[in-house]
């Protein structure tokens, strides 16, 4: 139905961080050369301690969510493609470039780190806490909040990705939009960057996922080739989303969820009570519920209060032939059933609705005024030219004096010759 | 720190200028097609009580051609004056025909997909769809079919989320079966088994007759784990680099990927 394609990576024509361009210019005129020379300084900036809101898409597993996740690597979904490679995690690991980012899993019995926020300037953390070393970069003010984790140092070795995994947790995907929700004029978002967990969830328990900025860790990773050193406690990493999800067994999946959703036509249930009504009016109603319709208290215009139906566009049967227009008020659209008494205000409701809506914006209003007008003025001007027409072609007095006096000078003249 | 800079491309300089307001009959055909999807029409005018769409439910539906037309007369009724009301009417039929095929056009102009020919003026049908599946997979995708067996596919005229947990889908034609896909996207990756996994080889490239997801067949090779449930994934991509060529992380993805869910619904057949 859909495709999708996979890529390797989106590398950014420029990585965040500080650069100067410098332009030299030399001139040889005679024998003396003069050199020119300009230095501009530039910065690229990019996410680092803290996503936009709507860059990070789909959290799997949901968050909150329970389900057969155990041999599931949890992922997260960023609108932003380019994301993962914006930045580098330092080092020098071999093979497709390695992303910056990487999701965490912590189990309940780690037990999960618990995020709090620092100002930037903590971020350089001290003994027992260790971080790697930090450049601070333009636009970034140090009492910034950051939110970080302080992971175990054995439980970061253990459960970090290795240097050399960084390459393969992260890619792209590109998306088919045809079968995709619309937001309002704009398709939904085609290109995602896709970070990849390298720990499966423990079944039959509670897991936390951090997707967490490796930025300047590579060399600490297992096989990096730098140990942190030994007074060192804990590991602080940033965090930029973080969720949880169960792994018992209880399906919350996208199948499993659908599954469970009932199915039906849109129109509200009959629910009968014995005490209510005859039964003629019981089952009049009960029709009326299998059209769509709906009683509503309806104020009359005279003042008097009744109760009407009234019914949506959707419809749980097919529609009748539709009445044809125009209409020169919402009162002719409105159906009257002689049977029960009662009114069908639907179609007159949706003929005030339409007036409504075309009033309230402005543009189109004045639009259908004016196209309204130039069909008059074109309708006007064409019967101008009708009159004007049949009076020249038509056969008035002078014609007919000046057809006869021809008639009878030509021949004249003719024979004179 | 300074790092050396190789190349820097000039960004094209274009300035969008305003758009030119569109005539006046293109501007009232535009928005008539699109008060034809029933845009901006309010949410307890298309579902009058909220019981007749409960947490947790799909409904199907018919769209009752007599309804729009009475909602679009009454947005031309605007302006109607005297000598003005003939000539109008006589150019009516023509507007509201051509709102009628450009309602048609408008989500695949938006998606880029081909628009689909002109047709007979064909029902309009389709679903709302009130779940928590709507929030937490928002690339949910949607298939329409005017057959129960799924064979013949209909055109999605209007996919649009109403609020959070609210979707609604307007075909054009009579729908009969809906199929509700994962998101592409969001395509879950993992490995096979409970312990010991492994992990079964598709084809990452469409070469000797194989499409590219195809399985490769044989032992599926065994993930490498660091401790725990940790996996080796460096390790894994080397292993499958030794059957997979050429081996990148665009490929080590299509290999880790399990498939999209879809679920199925008929329409009338009640749940």
């Amino acid at each position: 139905m859909s495709t999708i394609t996979f890529g390797d990576h989106v590398t950014p024509p420029l990585g965040a961080g500080d650069y100067t361009v410098t332009v030299t210019q030399t001139l040889t005129i005679g024998t003396p050369t003069e050199g020119y020379r300009a230095v501009q300084d530039l910065t690229v900036l990019g996410p680092r301690y803290a996503l936009a809101p709507g860059t990070v898409g789909t959290l799997f597993p949901p968050t909150g969510s329970q389900g057969d996740f155990a041999n599931v690597l949890p992922h997260v979904v960023l609108s932003e493609p380019s994301l993962p490679w914006q930045r580098s995690p330092g080092g020098s690991i071999p093979g497709p470039p390695p992303s910056w980012l990487a999701v965490l899993v912590f189990d309940a019995a780690d037990p999960p780190p618990r995020p709090f926020a620092i100002p930037q300037a903590q971020l350089a953390g001290g003994a027992p806490v260790f971080a790697p070393p930090r450049v601070a970069e333009q636009g970034e003010n140090p009492a910034d909040p950051v939110t970080v984790i302080d992971v175990p140092l054995p439980l970061f070795m253990a459960i970090a990705p290795a240097a050399a995994d960084l390459p393969w947790l992260a890619h792209v995907r590109h998306a088919d939009v045809t079968a995709k929700a619309t937001d309002g004029d704009s398709p939904a978002a085609s290109d995602y960057a896709v970070v990849l967990a390298n720990r499966l969830p423990a079944p039959g328990t509670v897991s936390t996922a951090h997707l967490v900025s490796l930025e300047g860790l590579g060399p600490y990773l297992a096989g990096g080739g730098t140990a942190i050193p030994a007074q060192f406690a804990a590991v602080r990493v940033p965090t930029l989303a973080s969720w949880s999800f169960g792994t018992e067994s209880d399906e919350e999946t996208f199948a499993g969820a659908l599954q469970a959703v009932d199915a039906g036509p849109l129109q509200r249930r009959f629910v009968t009570t014995a005490a209510a009504g005859s039964e003629g009016a019981r089952s009049a109603v009960q029709s009326a519920f299998g059209m769509g319709y709906l009683p509503f208290d309806h104020a009359l215009r005279d003042g008097a209060a009744t109760v009407s139906w009234y019914r949506g566009p959707l419809l749980p049967i097919a529609g009748g032939a539709p009445p044809a227009p125009p209409f020169a008020d919402a009162d002719q659209l409105l159906r009257y059933d002689p049977t029960s008494g009662m009114l069908d205000v639907s179609y007159s409701a949706a003929w005030t609705l339409g007036r409504l809506l075309a009033l309230h914006d402005n543009a189109f209003a004045t639009a259908l005024y004016r196209w309204k007008l130039t069909q008059t003025h074109a309708a006007v001007a064409a019967l101008e030219q009708q009159v004007l027409d049949d009076l020249l072609a038509g056969d008035s007095a002078i014609n007919q004096v000046t057809r006869a006096v021809r008639a009878l000078v030509t021949p004249a003249l003719d024979s004179l010759g | 720190m300074p790092r050396q800079l190789d190349s820097i491309q000039p960004a094209a300089a274009t300035v969008a200028a305003d758009a030119e307001p569109l005539p006046d009959q293109q501007q009232i055909v535009e928005w008539l097609a699109r008060l034809g999807l029933l845009n901006g029409v309010p949410f307890n005018y298309l579902v009058p009580d909220e019981s007749m769409l409960p947490t947790e439910s799909i409904r199907f539906f018919q769209v009752d051609a007599a309804w729009l037309v009475a909602l679009l007369d009454g947005a031309f009724s605007l302006g109607f004056a005297g000598v003005t009301e003939a000539t109008a009417e006589a150019a009516r039929p023509g507007l509201m025909d051509a709102a009628r095929t450009r309602s048609r056009e408008l989500r695949a102009g938006i998606v880029g997909a081909e628009a689909p020919g002109d047709g007979e003026p064909q029902p309009m049908s389709g679903f709302l769809l009130r779940s928590f599946v709507v929030a937490g997979w928002p690339g949910l995708e949607v298939g329409g079919f005017s057959d129960a067996a799924g064979q013949h596919a209909l055109t999605l005229l209007r996919m649009e989320r109403l609020g959070t947990s609210v979707l609604l889908c307007l075909f054009a034609g009579v729908l009969a079966r809906a199929d509700l896909t994962e998101p592409a996207e969001g395509l879950r990756s993992g490995v096979d088994g409970t312990a010991n996994w492994t992990k079964g080889l598709r084809y990452a490239t469409a070469t000797g007759g194989h499409a590219i997801g195809d399985p490769v067949g044989g032992t599926p090779v065994a993930v490498p784990v660091r401790s725990g449930r940790v996996l080796d994934m460096a390790g894994l991509a080397r292993t499958m680099a030794q059957t997979i060529t050429p081996f990148t992380p665009a490929q080590f993805a299509v290999e880790l990927c399990q498939g999209a869910a879809t679920v199925s619904f008929v329409a009338g057949a009640t749940g």
